[in-house]
Formats: structure tokens, sequence, C-alpha cells
């Protein structure tokens, strides 16, 4: 029997329902300037959180670009750790990724985090356990746009792929905390016994003066070992990004 | 026109949803440990998943060239390459949304 509630915007996108848990912002802040800044993702926290990135305090005027990644381990013996690395820059040739970037923790709304609101008025949904499903209460990591691509040796997904529409600006807009970072390494013959190696690097592109947002590829070349192997490790397989606003 | 739900907060000027947003929804999270390279890791059953359907997302970590995903419907297969030179056991995760 169908039951509850349920909101489709004209898009035909399931905004909210009564049986899906929305995300919602947990905490917000900012890194300090300086290469490989992290977050501590507390290990309470439910093993489905994310993290949403920008840089902070960007020049309008300016192309930003954005490395990081969630970080998950345990080494042997230890306790777990659990970090999101993060760091933005304007993009050069070598950007340095050392200025500060904005971040949400964004957590379910039936997580150990979150207390039901109980202030008597907003608009709250629940699942039919009465776990809280959203809440007008709680800031929301709206989405824009997402983008699954499968990434190849031969596709690696650079360029533009969101243009809001009028009215609506990538700047102070917050990209899903997807894995930027080297994603590909490959080894080839340039002559006889002689290899050049190639890194290749994924990071989120904030491209504020166009109004624009995509993904930027950058391959950096060095001299391989003589005779070394040929080789090409690709992080392959379709991934997930996405842009929109916290609040 | 634009329809669809809109929402402010108790201050009447902050929009905690627009109708042209999407919200990020919870469906499954997948994790386990390759110890050694050579190793893959198939799930199945996840009811719909499509990741040709952008109201499907799907997040993998660790971002590493030795990580290979291959979505089927319905499911995944997330594989450790055998040319990975690193001895120490690999933790990996797959997080799969709704938007």
């Amino acid at each position: 029997m169908a039951y509850g509630f349920k909101a489709i915007n004209k898009s035909d996108f399931i905004q909210i329902d009564e049986d899906t848990v929305s995300f919602q912002i947990l905490a917000t802040g900012t890194t300090s300037s300086g290469y490989g800044q992290y977050v501590t993702i507390p290990n309470s926290y439910p093993e489905d959180i994310f993290v949403v990135v920008r840089p902070s305090n960007p020049n309008s005027s300016s192309v930003y670009v954005m490395r990081g990644y969630m970080f998950d381990y345990t080494p042997s013996g230890g306790s777990r750790i659990r970090r999101a690395y993060m760091g933005s820059s304007v993009n050069t040739t070598f950007p340095a990724f050392n200025l500060a970037s904005d971040y949400a923790i964004v957590e379910r709304a039936d997580g150990s985090g979150f207390t039901p609101p109980t202030s008597g008025y907003g608009f709250n949904v629940y699942k039919s356990n009465g776990d809280l499903s959203f809440s007008s209460e709680l800031p929301t990591y709206r989405v824009a746009a997402t983008r699954n691509y499968n990434i190849t040796a031969s596709n690696s997904g650079d360029g533009i792929w969101y243009t809001p529409p009028s009215g609506k600006n990538v700047l102070g807009m917050y990209t899903f905390l997807s894995s930027f970072d080297l994603y590909r390494v490959t080894q080839y013959s340039i002559g006889g016994n002689e290899r050049g190696s190639m890194n290749y690097y994924r990071h989120a592109l904030f491209d504020y003066p166009s109004n624009r947002f995509g993904l930027d590829v950058k391959g950096y070349y060095s001299d391989g070992p003589n005779g070394g192997a040929i080789y090409d490790y690709v992080w392959s397989g379709y991934r997930t990004e996405m842009i929109g606003d916290v609040g | 026109m634009a329809y669809g739900l809109k929402i402010w907060d108790s201050t009447g000027t902050n929009i905690r949803l627009d109708t042209t947003d999407r919200q990020v929804k919870v469906n499954s999270v997948y994790q386990g440990v390759f110890t050694a390279a050579g190793q893959s890791s198939t799930v199945t059953g996840i009811t719909g998943f499509d990741i040709t359907d952008e109201t499907w997302s799907i997040d993998v970590l660790p971002i590493s060239q030795y990580i290979s995903l291959t979505a089927t419907s319905g499911g995944f297969t997330i594989s450790r390459s055998s040319a990975d030179p690193f001895t120490l056991s690999q933790f990996w995760k797959v997080i799969v949304f709704r938007t």
C-alpha cells in the first residue's frame, strides 16, 4: 500500500520521500591554508558519511582547482583513521593546492549526530519506523547536478560538464569530495628501450569567470627507467561527481 | 511553470530546498578488505541500481590506480590489480546514493 509523502520536481527527480533518508549537514568549517590540510572524521560517524568542498573566499575572476580525497585506514594494531583531505589553488600548470577550503560534513538524517528538531514548526519527514528522514530545521546539501562518468585510459572526463541556469552561480557552490587525486599511471616506450612515464591527476574545476564547473585532468611527464616495464594502470569505472549548494 | 517542493527554514530567508534541487538520499554502503593483490569482490542485489541512470550515484574508495570498478545492473565488482606492488591489505568502500 502506498502511503506517506513524496515530492517530485519538474525534472522528475524525487526531492524527498518517506522511503529514503536524506543527507543533512552536520558540520561546516574552513581549513587552514597550506598543502595537505585535512579534516578528521570521528569514527562514530556512519560509514556513508560524505564531505562537500569548495575553494574558500575565492577571487571570482580566477579559475580554481581542488584536489582531495577521503582517507580511511586502520594501521595494524592501531586505531582507525578517517580523514577528508582537501586543498584548492588557482588553476596553473602546476597548482600548489595550498589555499584554504570550505567544507561541510554531510550525514544521513537518521545518523547519531542529529536530534530530530522539536521546535513545533517547519517540515519534518519520518520513515515508517519513526526515524527522521528530512527536516527543514537542518541545513542540507542541495544537489544541482550530478554526472556519472566511466573512467578509462582513453576517457578521463576532462572538461566542463555543468553550466548553471540563468540566475544561479557556481560561485558559492560545493562539490562532492569524490576522489580528486592521482588516478592513472602509465609507462610507455619512447623508442627502443627508452621509457617515458605519465602521472595523471583529476581535480574539481571551478571556473568562476565563465560560471561553469567541471573536471580538470593534468598529466605530468617524467623519464622512465631504461628497459622498464610497459603498463597503463587506471582507477577505472564509473564515478559520480556532484555540484550543489549547502544551506 | 516550475513545480516541486520549496522549503524555507524558520528565518524565512534561507532556502532549505528549492524546486530545482535534488536531495542526496541513502541507499547502501559496502566495504571490505583486499588482503592481497589480484583479488576482487562482487556485490549483487542492489534493487534498481543502474549507473547509467543519473538518479543513482556511486563513490569508490580508495583512489588508486590499482583499484577498478565495473558496474552492472543491480551490482558491481571492485577489483585490486594483480600488478599492485604493495603487500599491505587494502581497505575498500563503495557508497551508493540516490539523488
